[in-house]
């Protein structure tokens, strides 16, 4: 075939994995193509791929990390289902297939100059957390960096082991919080929208990035409109069951918008006026 | 106006099965199904099919079950295999259709719907190279259809059942033959082949409509979304998903893979997509059980938004639908595109 062809997987191998959570593992991936990786290797913040356990299906995730952090492809992935199952279930060394870079990205130098809001719910960090890389790895060119980072409760929070350092970074600060109290936990206790109630970031040229739960999302929305956000300074990423991430499969709809063409990034602004519901 | 006589018209077709794969309207008997407490009706259904003579083709024919879009997406295809030898290494193979074929006989309405289908496989980029490879490969002889039959609406959404504008070359049926109109350059390369007669004063018979209707406006369509409208249709609906498997514009699949040991101990890894349906109750459900669509209205709506509303904002085509009228055909409980259609034109104000 001399065209593209989108829905040809790279293949790669599977070179590390590392727990994040209960039920939540960092994939570690290397494309075997020297070709293909330079071809791949310039995704941005928010893009997705996807994953296949060859031989049982595939499926898409948002990227974990950005490829300046590689050299490895990082992705976090809960075991939920038949796909996810089996990914949690390969050896290291295994033969995995990548279809991507797919879908737009948050729009980081339109934000430039900006401070940014960034605001994570359990695995819905892991998309998140290549914003947080950039940023930090081009910290000049961003202002005041606020990470709310929340999950259920303290075995489902992601990246534990980077809080310090991010927290650490110039001018950023870091809250974590779980929603209920928990044996052993001396952090904050809420859900998020309580700790960015408390957090109360200035609007004032300031964008927010969330991701999580859309139920999350939408009452993160609420109370950042209390806090005097308008809808266009926030910016959410939203998944749907997708089987191509190119346009074709129909699957990925709300109302006539794609997710996977049209997303998964979105100004609340825009979300706002969709036919469907992302709840 | 040029013209062939049916018995050329039939030689050279006898001619050109055996240089390409030539699709045409086939009679094909119901099957028996031994077993079943209450076994169909017997009869005959049409079908595209591949024929090798003339002879197998099905002259007569009206409305076809199915449309001819599974010759340029299949019901299920193989997307790629990856082998794996008894060593490990792996080699991924990509499927490849490079043989020529010709759709005889398609209907001026399923044309259309696969102008619908270039919209999205071909115009959105990224292309999909598997309807890219049938679709350059093939070369669509229409034939006119002489009445709109019964559920028939073409002409309400901007087609004609003698209309030339997404076929390659057109056939219209007169007296002792055919008339025939190129329409494209790949139709100019295939008549080349073709015995033509150059006739005067030909005259073409002019087909028998249905009475058009008027169908929403865009406002009207968006002051529907939410309307009550909506559960009455979904109420009815199974989720048979029978409407979307005979459309000539549905286009939703599925990915799957699958795995078979060969005998040499090798493994191959085929990955098969398959038509889906947006009508299916788990259409949209993710892995952790979330399903945005869990209503039956919801899904009825997709369906009919998407035809006369998604599509027509996404893409460069007018509709998605070409009023073929079997989805009225064959749905169990009567669920009528085209009465619903009367409906939302009648609701609020355009």
């Amino acid at each position: 075939m001399t065209e593209e062809n989108p829905m040809r997987p790279y293949l790669g191998t599977l070179v590390g994995t590392k727990e994040l959570a209960t039920n939540i593992r960092l994939f570690q991936i290397e494309l075997n193509d020297p070709v293909e990786r330079e071809k791949f290797f310039v995704w941005r913040p928010g893009q997705f791929l996807f994953f296949s356990a060859l031989g049982v299906g595939e499926a898409p995730f948002g990227f974990s990390n950005i490829p300046e952090c590689g050299p490895a492809i990082e992705v976090a992935i809960n075991n939920v289902g038949h796909v996810t199952r089996h990914i949690h279930m390969l050896p290291i060394g295994s033969t995995v297939g990548i279809r991507g870079p797919m879908g737009n990205h948050f729009p980081m130098d339109e934000i430039k100059g900006q401070n940014i809001v960034v605001l994570g719910g359990g695995i819905g960090g892991a998309p998140l957390r290549p914003v947080i890389q950039y940023i930090l790895s081009h910290r000049a060119d961003y202002g005041h960096l606020t990470i709310i980072w929340a999950a259920r409760s303290p075995d489902l929070l992601v990246f534990t082991d980077e809080y310090d350092e991010w927290g650490s970074a110039p001018d950023t600060e870091m809250h974590v919080t779980i929603d209920r109290p928990a044996e052993g936990w001396t952090g904050n206790v809420g859900l998020i929208t309580q700790i960015l109630e408390q957090v109360a970031p200035s609007p004032e040229n300031t964008a927010t990035i969330t991701c999580g739960p859309p139920i999350m999302i939408y009452f993160v929305g609420k109370t950042l409109g209390k806090l005097g956000f308008s809808e266009d300074q926030m910016l959410i990423t939203l998944e749907a069951r997708m089987h191509c991430g190119i346009g074709k499969c129909g699957r990925c709809n709300m109302g006539e918008k794609l997710v996977c063409l049209d997303g998964p990034v979105f100004r609340q602004s825009e979300v706002s006026t969709f036919l469907e519901s992302f709840l | 106006m040029r013209f062939i006589s049916t018995q050329a018209l039939r030689d050279w077709l006898d001619t050109l099965a055996r240089q390409v794969t030539l699709i045409a309207p086939v009679e094909t008997e119901i099957g028996e199904a031994p077993g079943l407490a209450n076994p169909p009706a017997s009869g005959m259904n049409t079908l595209y099919q591949p024929v090798s003579s003339a002879d197998e083709i099905a002259w007569d024919f009206r409305r076809t079950v199915m449309s001819a879009r599974e010759f340029l997406f299949p019901k299920t295809e193989t997307l790629f295999t990856i082998e794996t030898n008894p060593t490990g290494k792996k080699t991924l193979h990509e499927t490849k259709m490079e043989g020529q074929q010709v759709i005889f006989g398609i209907r001026p309405c399923d044309a259309r719907g696969l102008r619908v289908l270039d919209a999205i496989m071909l115009e959105q980029k990224p292309a999909d190279v598997y309807y890219a490879q049938r679709r350059r490969n093939t070369t669509l002889v229409g034939l006119s259809c002489p009445e709109m039959w019964e559920n028939c609406f073409c002409t309400s959404v901007g087609g004609a059942p003698n209309s030339s504008d997404d076929v390659d070359i057109l056939l219209t049926q007169v007296e002792n033959g055919y008339a025939v109109e190129i329409v494209t350059e790949k139709g100019e390369k295939l008549a080349q082949g073709i015995p033509l007669q150059e006739v005067e004063g030909l005259v073409l018979p002019e087909p028998r409509l249905n009475e058009p209707f008027e169908t929403p406006t865009e406002q009207q369509w968006l002051n529907s979304f939410g309307d009550v409208y909506w559960e009455r249709v979904g109420e009815r609906c199974l989720s048979c998903r029978a409407c979307v498997y005979v459309c000539p514009t549905c286009r939703c699949f599925d990915v799957r893979d699958e795995t078979v040991v060969d005998s040499a101990g090798g493994r191959i890894m085929r990955r098969v997509r398959s038509w889906d349906s947006c009508q299916g109750v788990n259409y949209r459900t993710v892995a952790g059980g979330a399903n945005p669509r869990a209503n039956p209205d919801q899904r009825s709506r997709n369906r009919f938004f998407c035809k006369f509303y998604y599509v027509p904002t996404d893409y460069n085509v007018p509709f998605g639908c070409v009023g073929c009228g079997r989805c009225i055909a064959v749905c169990p409980v009567n669920i009528d595109i085209s009465e619903v259609l009367r409906d939302l034109a009648q609701r609020g104000e355009a």
